[in-house]
């Protein structure tokens, strides 16, 4: 019965590895640490796997479990050395070479380092493609907060890329 | 930079470098901050059992006289009812914190509430156990004092008073301890916490 559990479990997150990986990337810079952060989600979403109402989609609850989560590691990591053009990158070698990885995506997620942790969701949730309205059910705050928050999410993240880099 | 046309790329990014292990027990020990409290109230609990259980043989060990065993088992008893209780709260706490499948804000402030009525249990604990030791050392005292063939009649002003600042400044001592001892292990993730949701509450 508990492996049937467990397969099903472990069945559901390999489907959407995506939002771990996309989360992980977000609130972790180094690799290991991307690595270390989606096993404590994991380890998360299976402790509270008995309380997953299957009415509610299966990725509503991850997004909601994996952010919680990430926002409350509050873990101090090595940061890499802060340049926004991957290739000058020097903290790199170790990561997988990937000739598809877009650069303007390396270049979103190295800035999204700088954000705060509500900042981070409120951006992953955006880039998810949820609605206010459905951000604000997952943040628990009002819409016009989610509104006036992601605005202001996303200018701060304009003028950090364009201070930093030579924008886009 | 345009979020909008980022999200095509976004979504078509390829998530190679996650392993989703084979089997739940393949994965690592958990390093959240939350489950690292868990595991030192899980070894708090039972040297705290252990203590308690050690002060039920506390007049065998120190050979109380038995004359004393009634008023020392009356105030043992109620440190016993006391402690069950405590230790039954401390368990619900361990049982609860880090679930996070309510919203975000919802989940750190329950997180952040437990936390908080938990540094509240745990120092009232302590100090609860300040009348309980006072009774059991003065008892330790008095039956020393009666087997060398002395009174309390025969104790000097200057030792009385001796007797009253050493019981004083070493139950501050004890409250400092036990407050400094709960900020140091629920302070930094209690502060974290109330930093988030200052953060998330921030309105406009």
């Amino acid at each position: 019965m508990d492996n049937d559990k467990e397969s099903v479990f472990l069945k559901l997150v390999h489907q959407h590895k995506g939002i771990l990986h996309k989360v992980s990337k977000m609130y972790a810079d180094l690799p290991e640490n991307r690595e270390d952060l989606q096993q404590e989600i994991i380890i998360q979403l299976w402790k509270s796997f008995s309380l997953f109402e299957s009415k509610s989609e299966f990725s509503t609850w991850m997004y909601r479990v994996a952010i919680n989560t990430a926002i409350t590691y509050f873990r101090k990591e090595k940061k890499r050395t802060r340049t926004f053009a991957p290739e000058l990158s020097t903290d790199t070698a170790d990561e997988i070479y990937d000739a598809g990885r877009d650069e303007q995506l390396e270049i979103f997620y190295q800035a999204i380092q700088l954000l705060g942790p509500i900042e981070k969701a409120l951006m992953f949730y955006y880039m998810e493609g949820l609605s206010h309205k459905e951000t604000a059910l997952q943040l628990g705050i009002s819409e016009i907060n989610v509104r006036v928050k992601l605005s202001r999410t996303k200018e701060k993240l304009q003028n950090l890329i364009k201070k930093q880099s030579h924008g886009f | 930079m345009d979020f909008e046309a980022l999200k095509n790329k976004w979504n078509s990014e390829n998530p190679a470098e996650v392993n989703i292990p084979s089997t739940i027990a393949r994965l690592k020990k958990a390093q959240h901050p939350l489950e690292k409290l868990r595991r030192t109230m899980k070894n708090e609990c039972w040297s705290q059992l252990a203590a308690v259980l050690f002060a039920g043989a506390i007049p065998q060990v120190f050979g109380l006289s038995p004359a004393f065993y009634v008023v020392y088992y009356t105030a043992y008893s109620m440190l016993l009812v006391t402690s069950g209780y405590y230790f039954y709260e401390f368990y619900q706490f361990y049982k609860e914190v880090g679930l996070y499948h309510a919203d975000t804000h919802e989940s750190l402030w329950k997180i952040y509430y437990e936390l908080r009525l938990n540094m509240e249990r745990y120092q009232s604990f302590g100090f609860l156990l300040l009348p309980y030791f006072l009774v059991a050392t003065a008892l330790l005292g008095y039956d020393r004092l009666i087997s060398e063939g002395k009174t309390l009649q025969q104790i000097t002003s200057q030792q009385q008073v001796i007797i009253l600042l050493v019981t004083l400044f070493s139950t501050l001592l004890a409250i400092g301890a036990i407050v400094l001892w709960t900020r140091y292990v629920y302070g930094k993730t209690a502060r974290e916490i109330d930093g988030l949701l200052k953060e998330i509450k921030d309105e406009i």
